[in-house]
């Protein structure tokens, strides 16, 4: 007789949640019930986004500066639908912080100095859609990346210039159309949205620029609004 | 059964009791509104009484079945009002308490209401004042009407009985006092200087009485009419100031205990009329300390004409208010001038020098050119000094200092880079007086100022007494400014090569010729070409230097001469520049003047 042990049974157990787990996303990835006359039944051509959150910088001693590892990221795309899942767009963003610059000789952090980052990014998207009433859609994606950046130094001007690189991303849209479905309906019949979603999204950006290098770039964790129109 | 009875009765009464509580209607009571839009800090929704910053806004919140009042605080008021609520409208002070209808329409329309009182305003600029229709008991009492002699109608009723009273009113140039249909009582006023007084001219004359009638162009009834009913023609009321709309009386106006009950005739007779002074105005305030200390300041008013304060056997007088070091009411101390326009208030100090403040090191600051430095703030201190010298330089140069008010902190710029500077800072202190003066009236009663018996304070007037006196220094900070490198430190769009010399963008020999740039080569075409094929070929060099570090000291001294010319060309004045090229001109004319004289001497 096989003897089973507390290891195995613990294996076991993780290899069911992971079944469930799968059988459960591939369910929520199944479109629900087709509302009767549902009139976003027609497919959108173009999408918005208009996201926000933090932005976790790959430039080294950031925090010894900056005060802390993050800073906040606000960005916007426009994307053309090639087909209902690829889309092709541009998105503008715009990262800040303020902190201290190095005072050479002294040898420490001093003074004011305000960091700002414009990313400009042209990208593809893939959006896994299977049904206009698909409540969970992954996506995935990225492309070209030019990174703005100024340096705002108190008490001795600019520093401004530009880098280019690339970027990924990938993330999660939740349909919102059926929690206020009226809401929907009026949105597509006032202002021809087929869908809106809440999204939350992982991005990776990378610019290399200087002698030495240093990238720009960093991970952004973001949460925003994604109209389909 | 006795107990039966008992609990019934009990019972009984007690359910009564219950619903008689219950149902009976809660006591209506008047809720006072006040207009104030002055009021400090702003009309809150939790203030008790309500208050509006508007006239209309109260009438709104208004309720007509506790006939409510409204109290409107000095101010001009631009509304066109419309009142259909049985309610009463007070100003505080009748020549301050303004409403302008803007040169055009009816300032207060009112129709549908059975008891309205209004009284302590001034009309002004509108084509009519108060409408009045279709409503009974409407008083119209202690206002000034100044519509403008071509322009408006004060007062125009129509459709209403003899209920409504126009009473104590002052009438000066409009181009109709009063037009009404009905017979109404109209007493008590002063009709002067207007296009037509009465409209029509045919009426009731026992309802027009006690009024003075006065260079009007028509006063609508004949003169017989109107001195058969106690009126007064033909005498002037002897207004203060009718520019500045006082229309109080002068002591000998025949307008004094003249009306009805003996009372004044006018805006300013009458139990209603507000008992506020029209305000004065300080002329000057001087220090006029002789030889101080002590120190003394002569404070001098323009006079109060009203007979209610030059009152010949009861005057009222002038009150002198002042605080030392603090602006507005309520000051600290007044004093009785008595009749005069004129006071020296004595015994006044001047300031004591402050303690020294604390420059707090640890908080120090650096940057490119600037040294920032913090220090404790010190009691009554009204400013603060900065010393700052440069220890490094030779010859020393003279200690320099920022007058930087009352503040705690302060960046000192246009510092020369890894030089040392000790910072050193004071307080100072001046005492400065803050003057006001009321006048008050011949009651005799108690004095409050904007409120009773006393005018609104005189716009105030500073004067600063003694030197200025500084305390001693502080502890003496040592620091030097120097660049800061931003981080990252990134590359900069322009100056490309200078950056990579010298290792980055905001190095001071960078920010030499960043500078020239700017002065001297953008504003000019062939400078701005010369910037573009910069701009092209530049980054180019740039990074040929940063992949070949050993080349760095070697292009910094070949920058040198331009790092050296466009230091002295943004960084001297005219007249340095003048002097250096004169020299260098004067200079070359020496040398090929020895050179010529050398040669002609050789042959």
């Amino acid at each position: 007789m096989k003897k089973i042990t507390m290891a195995s049974k613990n294996m076991r157990l993780i290899r069911l949640l992971t079944i469930f787990a799968s059988f459960l996303f591939s369910v929520l990835l199944v479109p629900h019930t087709i509302l009767a006359a549902d009139p976003l039944s027609d497919q959108p051509r173009w999408s918005t986004e208009v996201k926000g959150g933090l932005f976790y910088p790959d430039i080294d001693e950031w925090k010894t500066y900056y005060g802390k590892n993050n800073t906040y990221h606000l960005a916007g795309t426009i994307a053309f639908k090639l087909f209902r899942q690829l889309e092709v767009g541009i998105e503008g963003g715009y990262i800040r912080d303020k902190g201290q610059g190095f005072a050479p000789g002294h040898g420490n952090p001093a003074g004011s100095v305000i960091y700002e980052l414009f990313p400009l990014q042209a990208f593809l998207v893939f959006r896994w859609v299977f049904s206009e009433e698909q409540w969970f859609v992954p996506y995935f994606g990225g492309g070209w990346t030019r990174m703005y950046y100024r340096e705002k130094i108190e008490f001795q001007g600019d520093v401004k210039g530009s880098a280019d690189g690339y970027h990924a991303r990938a993330g999660l849209q939740f349909l919102l159309d059926d929690l206020d479905p009226d809401a929907a309906n009026k949105f597509y019949s006032d202002y021809g949205v087929h869908h809106t979603y809440f999204f939350l999204e992982a991005q990776y950006i990378s610019a290399v620029i200087g002698t030495p290098e240093i990238d720009l770039g960093g991970t952004s964790f973001l949460a925003g609004l994604l109209f389909e129109y | 059964m006795r107990q039966k009875k008992l609990l019934r009765l009990f019972i009984t009464m007690s359910t009564s009791f219950v619903l008689l509580t219950v149902f009976t209607p809660e006591e209506l009571t008047a809720t006072t509104r006040v207009v104030d839009p002055n009021k400090s800090g702003g009309c809150l929704t939790s203030d008790s009484p309500p208050c509006y910053t508007t006239i209309g806004a109260a009438i709104t919140a208004a309720d007509t079945a506790t006939g409510d009042d409204i109290f409107v605080e000095p101010g001009t008021y631009q509304e066109n009002l419309s009142l259909s609520k049985n309610i009463s409208i007070q100003g505080r002070e009748t020549a301050r308490t303004i409403i302008s209808g803007g040169g055009s329409g009816t300032i207060l329309t009112v129709s549908g209401v059975n008891s309205i009182t209004i009284y302590n305003f001034t009309f002004i600029d509108a084509a009519v004042g108060i409408s009045v229709s279709n409503s009974t008991n409407v008083d119209i009492i202690n206002n000034v009407f100044n519509l403008g002699k071509s322009l408006g109608t004060a007062v125009n009723i129509t459709d209403v009985p003899s209920s409504t009273e126009i009473i104590n009113n002052t009438f000066y140039e409009n181009y109709i006092a009063i037009l009404a249909t009905a017979d109404i009582t109209i007493k008590n006023n002063i009709l002067d200087n207007n296009a037509t007084a009465l409209s029509p001219g045919t009426r009731d004359m026992g309802l027009i009485t006690f009024n003075l009638f006065n260079a009007n162009t028509d006063n609508g009834p004949s003169d017989t009419d109107l001195q058969s009913t106690t009126n007064i023609l033909n005498q002037s009321p002897l207004f203060v100031d009718t520019a500045t709309r006082d229309f109080h009386v002068e002591e000998g106006s025949p307008v004094i205990a003249a009306g009805d009950g003996s009372e004044d005739i006018g805006a300013y007779g009458g139990a209603s009329a507000d008992t506020i002074p029209f305000p004065v105005s300080i002329l000057s305030a001087v220090d006029s300390s002789v030889g101080p200390p002590p120190y003394q300041i002569t404070v001098s008013w323009s006079e109060n004409l009203s007979h209610l304060v030059t009152h010949t056997t009861t005057p009222g007088g002038y009150n002198v208010h002042y605080s030392e070091n603090r602006s507005g009411a309520p000051y600290d101390t007044p004093i009785d001038a008595l009749t005069a326009t004129s006071e020296v208030l004595t015994g006044l100090t001047a300031a004591s020098a402050p303690a020294a403040p604390v420059i707090d090191v640890a908080r120090t600051e650096y940057a490119n050119g600037t040294i920032k430095v913090y220090w404790s703030s010190v009691l009554n201190a009204t400013g603060y000094k900065v010393y700052y010298r440069n220890i490094d330089a030779v010859p020393a140069p003279p200690e320099l200092s920022d007058d930087v008010m009352n503040v705690t902190e302060h960046a000192i710029t246009g510092l020369i880079n890894g030089d040392n500077y000790e910072i050193e800072v004071t307080a100072y202190t001046q005492n400065t007086y803050y003057i006001a003066v009321t006048a008050y009236d011949s009651s005799g009663l108690t004095l409050e100022p904007g409120v009773q018996h006393e005018s609104d304070y005189s716009i105030e007037e500073t004067v600063d007494i003694g030197p200025v006196a500084e305390g001693l220094r502080s502890n003496t900070e040592t620091e030097y400014p120097e660049a800061i490198v931003p981080h990252p430190n990134l590359p900069n769009e322009g100056c490309f090569i200078a950056t990579a010399a010298y290792g980055y963008y905001s190095a001071p020999q960078v920010q030499a010729l960043r500078d020239f740039r700017d002065q001297y080569l953008l504003p000019n075409t062939p400078g701005k070409a010369f910037v573009n094929w910069y701009y092209t070929y530049g980054p180019i060099a740039a990074r040929f230097i940063n992949e070949h570090p050993w080349l760095k000291p070697a292009v910094r001294v070949g920058l040198l001469p331009a790092v050296g010319v466009s230091t002295f060309m943004t960084r001297t004045t005219m007249p340095a520049k003048m002097a250096v090229v004169i020299f260098t001109v004067l200079a070359l004319f020496f040398i090929v003047q020895r050179r010529l004289h050398r040669k002609l001497s050789q042959h």
